[in-house]
């Protein structure tokens, strides 16, 4: 018989387990792949048994099925199977050690609920969720569910069950089969990285005010003109931290829905300039665009650059408005995303000012009182980033100045 | 009179609204001093008085008590484990205190859980102490 198994096309059960393989078993994928194999190799015995009972006797085929059992003893998961109409006719020891409890004999799809597991939501989980009701009532050829299963002694744990249809060579299902998976440590290590993760999130924001309090505080006790740069070098921190804050709002932190996050930066912006006292009014006009944090960044810087020289220096005082000229003040930012995949950030203002248009261009004809420095920066920031993000930057003259920064998201 | 519905649809209205250039007495919880500082002196500047910093949630009960102020600002996390939450809730049981909650960690559960106190706002860090300034006088 030994003979007869290890040769043709029956794979032999001890084949199974290769010596790297064994090195390997803390990997429940790789034991799920070694399962399936051995699985594949019982079901090649079983249907042996099937076509030549009376070739080799009874006495072979209860051999065959011993051989089979004190195979799947022998797996490190748990195996479950069951006839055609869902009746669980066997279970390893596996199951009974880590469920700490005796295989349940469901009668049927039904009667699943009996094995007692709940969702992550608590809720628990129905007869027709197992996977092994999907493969064998709904027809599915694959069925995966992570359950938080309650042992016999009412401890839980979380197993991922894997249900799989077994077919006769004619296709029909003939049962299926349910490999059962501790998973109780790749669990944890989620759960330890979110945590991770959410401290060192709060630890860069932290860090981030910290930075961000020290320019605030330097520039409390510094002389005017050195006030101001130091407010204008927190202007930038605070770009670059809120956009880190957005991209914790959902659950992807690698990207940020800029077209919300847009709103909120330069309604802060608005009111750090003061918009409501001087009467000038924003308004932002935003499609949603998601983009990733490499981007958001050098966008934010931009747009903080641009929104801050429009508030800064369009609507500068004793700068005579014509007759028919806009009255009421205002500073417009649009989002566009194009259909062709492009998008387009377009800051304005209506006034008489160099505004907007300041960060791109040192000589202004307004000869408006600015100051050298910060805004010899702000323009070799706003063209630097620009190459960074690739983008076509131009400006126009209407009202007032109008700056559209067109990139590939 | 129907304050119960007020208290629930404006949290600006806790504990009454004072009048339009009421200064406020404020309590600072916060465990980065240089952040502590620097709110304490933009809220200076504008006019507030700053009745005293917290670091620890136990200190920050204590203070709160004794200087009994308009507003407390407050960090989730503080010094030695202790939760901001908690010390507000502590003090809520005995006096009626305005409270602005700051963090850099709001996400959608912590902020369910924070506007269940009804706060003026909540700051995400790192916030501008110049908005913190703006946010404080409104709620004056």
């Amino acid at each position: 018989m030994d003979d007869k198994l290890a040769s043709g096309d029956v794979p032999s059960p001890h084949e199974a387990i290769s010596a790297d393989e064994a090195d390997t078993l803390d990997d429940p994928y790789k034991e799920i792949a070694r399962l399936r194999r051995d699985l594949a190799a019982a079901r090649a015995l079983l249907a042996q048994n099937e076509d030549a009972p009376h070739t080799l006797g009874p006495a072979a085929s209860v051999d065959r099925t011993a051989l089979l059992e004190a195979m799947l003893e022998t797996v490190p998961v748990g195996v479950v199977l069951a006839d055609a109409t869902g009746r669980i006719v066997h279970g390893n020891s596996w199951v009974e050690r880590n469920l700490k409890h005796s295989v349940l004999r469901s009668e049927d799809t039904d009667s699943y609920g009996e094995w007692v597991a709940f969702h992550a939501d608590g809720r628990q989980v129905e007869s027709h969720e197992y996977p092994l009701s999907r493969v064998i009532k709904d027809g599915e050829d694959h069925a995966e569910l992570d359950v938080h299963y309650q042992r016999g002694d009412g401890t839980r744990f979380w197993m991922r069950v894997i249900g799989e249809p077994v077919r006769n060579p004619e296709g029909q299902t003939i049962g299926a089969t349910v490999a059962l998976v501790d998973i109780e440590d790749e669990v944890r290590l989620l759960e330890e990285k979110e945590i991770l993760l959410g401290e060192v999130n709060h630890r860069v924001k932290n860090s981030l005010q910290l930075v961000s309090s020290i320019l605030s505080l330097q520039a409390r006790s510094a002389p005017d003109e050195a006030a101001a740069l130091l407010h204008a070098a927190s202007a930038r921190v605070q770009a670059i931290s809120s956009v880190h804050a957005a991209l914790y709002h959902d659950e992807d932190v690698r990207t940020v829905e800029f077209g919300e996050y847009l709103r909120r930066f330069c309604e802060r912006l608005a009111n750090g300039h003061g918009a409501d006292e001087r009467n000038i009014s924003l308004n932002v006009e935003a499609e949603e665009l998601t983009l990733p944090a490499d981007k958001a960044v050098p966008l934010s810087l931009i747009i903080n650059e641009l929104v801050t020289n429009a508030f800064k220096y369009a609507f500068v005082e004793g700068v005579a408005q014509t007759e028919n000229f806009d009255s009421d003040p205002r500073v417009d930012v649009r989002l566009i995303s194009n259909s062709d995949g492009t998008a387009v950030v377009e800051v304005s203002d209506n006034g008489r000012g160099a505004g907007t248009k300041t960060p791109l261009d040192e000589s202004t004809e307004s000869g408006l009182p600015r100051n050298e420095a910060a805004n010899g920066l702000g323009t070799k920031l706003t063209s630097i980033l620009a190459r960074q993000l690739d983008a076509k930057i131009t400006k126009t003259q209407a009202n007032g100045w109008i700056v559209k920064l067109e990139f590939e998201p | 009179m129907d304050g119960s519905s007020n208290w629930n649809s404006s949290p600006r209205e806790f504990g009454g609204t004072p009048s339009a250039d009421e200064l406020l007495r404020i309590l600072i919880v916060e465990d980065e001093l240089l952040i502590a500082l620097d709110a304490e002196m933009a809220l200076e500047d504008a006019g507030h008085e700053v009745v005293g910093t917290a670091t620890t949630e136990g200190k920050a009960i204590e203070l709160a008590l004794v200087h009994q102020p308009d507003l407390m600002i407050v960090d989730l996390r503080l010094k030695d484990g202790g939760c901001g939450r908690a010390a507000v809730e502590e003090v809520r049981s005995q006096l009626d205190i305005a409270v602005i909650f700051a963090s850099g960690n709001l996400d959608p559960a912590t902020k369910t859980r924070l506007e269940e106190l009804e706060p003026i706002a909540l700051l995400s860090k790192p916030y501008g102490s110049d908005e913190l300034v703006r946010i404080v006088d409104e709620a004056a």
